[in-house]
């Protein structure tokens, strides 16, 4: 197959697809969990649950931002 | 036939497919937010249509490319084109009917194909980057995604923990309008280039362009709203399919596979491989599907998943070959008798869908208008908290 197809492209965008994918995945999953703690359970302090939510969407968004531009600008 | 004439009927012809395209793959991006309510049918349709316009827009690299390294350039003729492009909108419309997922750049690859042999030769045809631009990328594609898709999946499950926490599917489904646009988005930025690119070598085959010159605008603006069109039109069947019929899903899965379908196109587009957009989308659908605790696959649809796409190149090629047979060596008596009857099959496929309908009020129900079950393995849950409008 190497005579096909560059294997070290190859790794490199599995290496980024699994990194990005999951990332964002995790991401937001960490600040849904974060959003419905704050919710249902008023007993936890909610502005912490609350800034780890911003925090993970504003690095998800950056995330997703950096790269479309990269895409964009190629 | 006039050169004129011709181009008109090629144009006519690229733009036909470019709808096509647009319907067929309306569900890698909204099959999975339609199926868990995060959009209702008719606004999930509308919105992957306007994006599909503005990702026309972005950019021209691919519809400089398209067919690049292919074919020979030099053997590139209208009557080519031409064949190849009702080669891949017959294959299109063929899966559609039957409600299947399969790439339509493979189709129009394979009609270029199909047609560039029977009318300039094997030499033409450079099977070397075939295997490297097409076979490989398609083989790698789906499994790259399924693995990402599925580990996402459990990850995501553990964490946010949706199965105790039902508020979370709400967030899940805000989440999805966002990862849906951006499938939208990139899918107008690739697909609709490769008709640009398409037409952009039938005005260089007709001298009305420069060779290596970027598409016209009156081409990219057409394109893009072809491509929208096709979209808003909606490909109900294939969206029942990939959100129904594969897997149950649930707004957390819908999240994860339109993310990781999108890393892995906007990377794979970063390094230069050529991936399908359905592909991708379906192999996320897949793996989210096997990512998730209880959940089960349709490993039935998934094989005819599979199959149609083995099939999709040379059963393109195959009718664009038949096709190029008949107008290469013909005038302008065959073409104008290839057109009609493509009409009247297209007419044909229609009339035929419209026995067992499929549209935005029944893409989400389980069985047909036969009362066929769609689904043998689970019933979908849809949320009852409804849609959230676009």
């Amino acid at each position: 197959m190497s005579g096909y197809v560059d294997l070290a492209v190859l790794r490199n965008v599995a290496l980024v697809a699994l990194l990005a994918g999951v990332g964002i995945t995790v991401l937001f999953s960490v600040a849904v969990r974060a959003m419905t703690t704050a919710h249902e359970e008023p007993d936890q302090p909610v502005a912490s649950s609350r800034l780890l939510a911003a925090g993970c969407l504003l690095i998800m968004l950056a995330a997703v931002a950096v790269g479309l531009w990269a895409v964009l600008a190629k | 036939m006039h050169d004129a004439a011709l181009l008109i009927i090629v144009v006519s012809a690229a733009l036909i497919f470019d709808f096509t395209n647009g319907f067929h793959d309306t569900a890698n991006a909204m099959a999975t937010s339609i199926a868990t309510g995060a959009l209702k049918p008719r606004a999930a349709v509308a919105l992957s249509a306007v994006l599909n316009l503005l990702g026309a827009f972005l950019s021209v690299k691919v519809a400089a490319t398209i067919a690049g390294g292919i074919v020979a350039s030099g053997a590139i003729t209208l009557p080519i084109v031409f064949a190849g492009l009702l080669g891949a909108i017959m294959w299109n419309m063929i899966t559609w009917s039957v409600g299947l997922p399969s790439s339509s750049s493979h189709a129009l690859i394979g009609g270029v194909i199909g047609a560039t042999l029977v009318s300039a030769g094997t030499s033409a045809v450079h099977g070397h980057s075939i295997v490297a631009k097409v076979v490989i990328p398609a083989l790698l594609a789906p499994v790259l995604t399924a693995l990402v898709a599925m580990l996402a999946t459990r990850l995501s499950y553990r964490i946010a923990r949706p199965d105790e926490r039902p508020r979370s599917h709400r967030y899940f489904r805000y989440g999805q309008l966002a990862s849906a646009s951006l499938v939208s988005l990139a899918h107008g930025t690739n697909d609709a280039q490769k008709t640009m690119g398409v037409i952009t070598l039938a005005l260089i085959a007709d001298h009305q362009l420069r060779p290596g010159a970027d598409p016209p605008t009156w081409v990219i603006v057409s394109c893009g709203v072809a491509i929208a069109a096709g979209t808003y039109f909606g490909g109900w069947r294939v969206i029942r399919t990939m959100g129904h019929r594969l897997t149950r899903i649930e707004a957390p899965q819908g999240f994860t596979a339109q993310t990781t379908a999108v890393a892995v196109l906007l990377t794979a587009t970063q390094g230069g491989l050529p991936l399908s957009t359905t592909h991708i989308t379906s192999g996320a659908v897949l793996g989210t599907g096997l990512g998730r605790r209880g959940a089960k696959v349709s490993w039935r649809v998934a094989g005819s998943m599979v199959i149609a796409w083995l099939l999709t190149l040379p059963a393109a090629a195959l009718v664009a070959a038949g096709i190029g047979l008949i107008v290469d060596s013909g005038g302008s008596g065959q073409i104008v008798v290839v057109s009609a009857v493509a009409v009247v099959l297209l007419l044909g496929f229609y009339l035929w869908s419209r026995r067992n309908p499929v549209s935005a009020e029944n893409v989400n129900e389980t069985s047909d208008s036969f009362g066929r079950t769609l689904s043998s393995i689970e019933r979908p849950v849809l949320e009852t908290s409804g849609g959230l409008s676009a």
